[in-house]
């Protein structure tokens, strides 16, 4: 629920530059030009057609007199008619204009989704390492609603207001400047009292739903871990803490709730207070003779239809701000820069033969820490390296170099005598296959996720790669075999079977070169003495990159590298470096301590 | 709806509540009434005086309906408020209590949306009916009262308006709420795309299918687009459907008014009057049936929370008759015995079959299998997170099933498989809860080797982890809950596959460590790696179930060709 509370830290921070994002938007918008100018007119003479109905209402009332028998029923069916044929018209053309607003809103919000979508996909993967995935998914799915609503609604609402309020405001004076003056009175009041409210209120709203995103994150938090809370009997010191933040979170909303409930009742008074005015002014001027029955009659409604928007503009007001200011949050996205394109004279590489050599490689993530100093070592085609050292000490980091999801800062990496910035990133990507230990499936079929990086691949494929990793028993076991469905994060695997099936992923492929990152971490030992000899003719002939804890997969290596803090501590075969009675040997000793 | 006690004690103050409501409702309603009199009564008697009284009577009806309208809010917020903070407390109460079979079956997601939308639109019913559902039951009350007194010929119109009014507000909310319901789970697919694209960027990237993945994007993006259409596109039914009916009724007043004023049934200004009170009815339907729409949402959550607070005590949670206190750890007795035990998880197939052993005080059993084959499920049987089947666990000759949950659960310092860590310090996390000295904090993060990192960070003991811990790398969480277990004492120690993302050189001191602080106390490790529990006194070897194999490690490596089997794939060197 970390998306909850950051909703409201998020709208805490008023968009900087205005110009900016409404250009950005002005550009989005651009394409539905047509339907936005065709709304317009549409808004227009709707509120024409719907402003004529007090005024012939109040006709046909005046039609009737005062005094019974003197109604002119002609008059008075014909005004009626004319009022519901205009009030139809207008109930018609409105709906046809907001049709024609929603549809080209939601096209515009569709193509703003897909290039945030795409930018992501294309950002430089320190971006996505360093920001969180709930915040990168929060513009798509939080702030874009957000610009949709502004778009379709808010636009809608405010112009159709501000006519009605003119509309109404131009019929008024027309039938009576005094009582216009009467009710206006109460116009700035309005306007005043509805900016005080906003202001009082808004910031209690953002902190009630910072509280409740409190209070989310508490309990998801808190039900994650009810298993050992209960092992260790704590359960009433959780619920004692938790009273604490319930009514935090209870306080907060009814602090909220209690100034609001003010607006409501205040709205009502004013508009019934205006409507006294009008009476009184009105029975008045009536009994001055300076107008009619029906003049009354159709001011008041038009009053009534003044006093609506008025409140109302002010609300889609503060609304429109929290859209342009998620506006602008998307823009910042997609102004990032994306991944680097190829160099200009960048070759595809073909034919790999696998020789790969880091010729004195730095690399930091912040300037101030570096991860991989000066380091240096030549894999020839068809050798297994193993790479070993303590947690943090830059495995990873030569796996995201290899790959190019980072580039260093310092040095080289050569494939084949190239170097990897003169290959494209397509092309180096696709020699590999990649085994992590994050297993990564998506929601779709057994099949499409084994087969995701060969799509083409024919079931029989599918089935091989399946067999030679041990999950193919397993899938047609399921009800609808390699059809099954992965669902939503895989809950229906074991974190082993999942592996299996990234092991699967990977046998498909048939890259000259290999990374396995703690590939087997999730499977027991027994699963993998049965994989053992798929992954044996998995490495076979291949470059690999394999970095694991188990030391039997160590020792098979042609050659293993220790590092700790970025360095290469130690290198050689497994022999040698026992034979050495270095640092390896100490950790290979301090297994059987 | 079966929360009944909770909203019980506030009854009088619901009542009063709503009575301040009512008449804060009625006192608007009477305004166009007032309105109709002056133009009919006041006005023809040219009464300006009386124009002058009336008018001031109309702004202090408004002023009082203001003050009783927010007064009422103000109290319906506040109850609601109250109502809601106990009904939560007492499901997150129980939600912790709930047994492990229970919470298997709800799903930890379930339970937390009870706790939070779920209450959240309870808490919106309450509130609404209170201010929303009043208001606008009188609003239409008062509304159809005042037409038939004001004339009840011009009245009989309400019939020809009020029954399709509600029939097309009800078929475009409910068709609308459909496709409302379409559009949440479209986008919902839609994230779900986003997040598999932002935690696999990485595979995407190595086999160079972000091409693919933008087209996958714009399949769920487009199904949004056109749900949200649809959705949106019926809810514009709603404005000119009213709008057309509340029209043709005016029209229908205005022809029928003509009439009767001609017969001089009916006095012109009550027209006037007349039209306010169609306009009010219409709001007051639609405000009607945004209610019912509330309604319904709330009694499907309050049945979901309901259904949690009224959940019985599951049947291993209940202590037998014969408990009492269980004496101190005895050198003859068995700390810990299994006696038959045979167990399933879902009835049919059994996950524990016939397993029998004990542990003497200060002993350490190494359990180690295959995934699946039920390391976990021996953890969980002697916590009592389920009951055996068959047979009977004992701690100090004891069956546990008559051991008091919280003297059986002190006991034991712990570590699960996946054991979770929330948003707090590092002290928080270890000490959790038991309010324990400083000291056996500080000691327990040493054994557990989590001080060389804890020192590091600029904050010490007191750093402070995101929730789940996720500024925190595996193996430093690993520290952090073998700290926990280690610290406060604990007569049997518990770790279930808690060691594996540490790397061999931590994994070797934390067992040092354990061999020269916790000797005297009795440990189960449940593990991958044979070095973890190689110099276990016993080591289990189970397979589906079944117990393998049982002895230390060199009797093992004699007589279970599978545990030799790892064995020699893990460490290689015995067998060259």
């Amino acid at each position: 629920m970390a998306e909850a509370g950051s909703v409201s830290d998020r709208q805490a921070n008023k968009p900087r530059n205005y110009k900016k994002v409404l250009r950005g938007l002005a550009a989005y918008i651009r394409p539905e030009l047509p339907s936005f100018a065709a709304a317009v007119v549409l808004v227009l003479l709707s509120n024409v057609l719907s402003l004529a109905g007090p005024r012939l209402s109040g006709e046909a009332i005046d039609a009737m007199g005062v005094v019974s028998g003197s109604v002119r029923f002609g008059i008075v069916r014909e005004k009626a008619f004319l009022m519901l044929g205009a009030y139809i018209g207008a109930a018609v053309l409105s709906y046809i204009m907001v049709r024609l607003i929603t549809h080209a809103s939601q096209r515009t919000v569709r193509r703003m989704r897909q290039d945030t979508f795409n930018k992501i996909v294309d950002l430089p993967l320190v971006y996505i390492d360093t920001h969180q995935a709930g915040d990168l998914v929060s513009r798509i799915s939080y702030d874009l609603d957000l610009v949709s609503s502004s778009i379709s609604q808010d636009i809608v609402v405010i112009s159709a207001s501000m006519f009605t309020v003119i509309g109404s405001l131009i019929m008024m004076l027309k039938m009576s400047l005094t009582l216009s003056l009467a009710f206006l009175v109460i116009l700035p009041v309005t306007v005043l009292f509805t900016i005080y409210r906003i202001r009082k209120t808004r910031p209690l709203f953002r902190k009630r739903s910072k509280k409740l995103g409190e209070m989310n994150g508490y309990v998801e938090e808190i039900l994650f871990g009810q298993k050992t809370i209960r092992a260790y009997s704590k359960e009433a010191y959780f619920t004692d803490e938790f009273r604490g933040i319930n009514e935090a979170g209870i306080d907060a909303y009814y602090r909220a709730d209690y100034q609001a409930a003010l607006n409501g009742p205040s709205v009502t008074l004013i508009s019934n207070i205006s409507l006294a005015f009008v009476a009184m002014v009105g029975a008045l001027l009536f009994l001055r003779g300076s107008f009619s029955l029906g003049v009354l009659a159709s001011f008041i409604l038009y009053s009534r239809r003044f006093s609506g928007p008025i409140n109302e503009i002010a609300g889609i007001f503060a609304e429109f701000q929290s859209g342009i200011a998620a506006a602008d949050r998307v823009f910042t996205l997609l102004e990032q820069p994306s991944e680097p394109a190829d160099a200009k004279d960048a070759e595809p590489i073909d034919n790999v033969r696998g020789e790969v050599v880091f010729d004195h490689v730095s690399f930091s993530y912040t300037p101030d820490h570096p991860v991989i100093e000066d380091l240096s070592v030549k894999v020839k085609p068809g050798t297994l390296l193993a790479i070993v050292g303590p947690t943090g000490a830059g495995k990873t980091t030569l796996i995201n170099l290899l790959m190019r999801f980072y580039d260093p800062q310092e040095g080289e990496i050569h494939i084949d005598g190239r170097r990897s910035q003169d290959i494209t990133r397509e092309s180096l990507r696709r020699s590999f296959a990649m085994v992590l230990q994050d297993t990564w499936l998506f929601q779709g079929t057994v099949r499409e996720n084994i087969a995701y990086g060969k799509p083409g691949a024919t079931p029989d494929e599918v089935r091989r790669a399946a067999e030679a990793a041990h999950i193919a028993s397993f899938i047609e076991s399921l009800p609808d075999g390699y059809d099954s469905m992965v669902s939503d994060g895989a809950s229906n695997l074991s974190q082993g079977q999942k592996q299996l099936m990234t092991i699967a992923r990977a046998m498909l492929l048939d890259t000259p070169m290999l990374i396995l990152d703690e590939a087997t971490s999730n499977v027991d030992s027994r699963t993998e003495i049965e994989i053992q000899d798929a992954m044996n003719k998995l490495v076979k002939g291949r470059t690999a990159f394999v970095i694991a804890h188990r030391l039997s997969t160590i020792q098979s290596a042609d050659h293993i590298l220790f590092i700790r803090d970025g360095q290469i501590v130690e290198q050689g075969t497994h022999r040698e470096l026992i034979e050495k009675g270095g640092v390896y040997a100490g950790l290979y000793q301090a297994q059987f301590a | 709806m079966m929360l009944k006690p909770y909203v019980k004690p506030y009854k009088w103050r619901i009542l009063v509540n709503a009575v301040v409501k009512m008449s804060g409702t009625l006192m608007e309603v009477v305004l166009p009434a007032i309105l109709a009199y002056i133009v009919n009564r006041v006005v023809p008697a040219r009464d300006r005086s009386g124009v002058i009284v009336w008018g001031a009577a109309m702004v202090v009806f408004s002023l009082g309906a203001w003050i009783l309208n927010v007064t009422a809010n103000r109290m319906a917020s506040r109850t609601a408020s109250w109502v809601i903070q106990s009904i939560r407390l007492d499901l997150f109460a129980r939600s912790l209590t709930l047994s492990a079979r229970q919470l298997d079956d709800l799903s930890v997601s379930s339970l937390e949306s009870r706790l939070t939308s779920d209450t959240y639109a309870v808490h919106r019913f309450l509130g609404a009916t209170l201010r929303m559902g009043i208001r606008s039951l009188f609003l239409f009350l008062g509304g159809v009262f005042f037409c038939f007194w004001l004339s009840w010929r011009l009245a009989l119109v309400l019939f020809l308006l009020v029954v399709p009014l509600y029939f097309s507000i009800r078929f475009v909310y409910r068709r609308g709420v459909a496709l409302f319901n379409a559009v949440q789970i479209k986008t919902d697919r839609m994230v779900q795309v986003i997040r598999e694209n932002i935690s696999g960027i990485r595979v995407t990237r190595a086999l160079v299918r972000t091409d693919y993945e933008k087209e996958r994007f714009g399949i769920a993006n487009e199904e949004v687009r056109s749900a949200e259409v649809q959705a949106a596109d019926q809810m514009a039914m709603m404005s000119p459907v009213v709008n057309v009916i509340l029209y043709s009724g005016l029209t229908a007043v205005l022809i029928l008014g003509a009439w009767l004023v001609d017969s001089g049934l009916l006095q012109t200004g009550t027209i006037l009057a007349f039209i306010s009170y169609l306009i009010q009815i219409t709001t007051s339907l639609i405000g009607l049936n945004r209610m019912f729409s509330i309604y319904n949402r709330a009694v499907a959550s309050g049945k979901r929370i309901a259904e949690i607070l009224s959940m019985p005590v599951d049947d291993n949670q209940l202590v037998s008759e014969d408990s009492g206190v269980i004496g101190e750890a005895d050198p003859s007795v068995p700390e810990i015995e299994f006696s038959h035990v045979s167990f399933s998880y879902l009835g049919m197939k059994k996950n524990l079959d016939d397993l029998s052993f004990a542990l003497y005080p200060g002993e350490t059993l190494g359990i180690m299998g295959p995934t699946g084959s039920g390391k976990s499920t021996v953890i969980r049987l002697l916590l009592r997170e389920y009951d055996v089947l068959e047979g009977e666990i004992r701690i100090r000759g004891k069956d546990i099933r008559t051991i008091d949950p919280d003297t059986l659960h002190h006991l034991f310092g712990i570590v699960f498989q996946n054991d979770y860590l929330f948003g707090g310090t590092a002290r928080e996390n270890i000490d959790f809860g038991r309010g324990l000295p400083e000291r056996s904090i500080l000691e327990a993060a040493g054994y557990a080797q989590a001080d060389n990192f804890l020192n590091e960070k600029e904050e010490g003991i007191d750093f402070v982890l995101a929730s789940k811990g996720v500024n925190l790398s595996g193996g430093e969480k690993q520290r952090l809950l073998l700290s926990r277990a280690l610290a406060g004492e604990p007569e049997i120690i518990i770790l279930d596959d808690s060691s594996s993302a540490l790397d061999f050189r931590t994994d070797a001191k934390l067992r040092q460590a354990l061999k020269d602080h916790y000797n005297k106390t009795t440990t189960i490790i449940v593990a991958q790696r044979i070095s973890s529990i190689r110099h276990a006194d016993k080591i289990i070897f189970l397979e589906e179930g079944h117990m393998r194999a049982i002895g230390n490690h060199e009797a093992l490596l004699n007589t279970c060709a599978a545990y030799r089997e790892v064995a020699d794939l893990q460490m290689g060197l015995l067998a060259e």
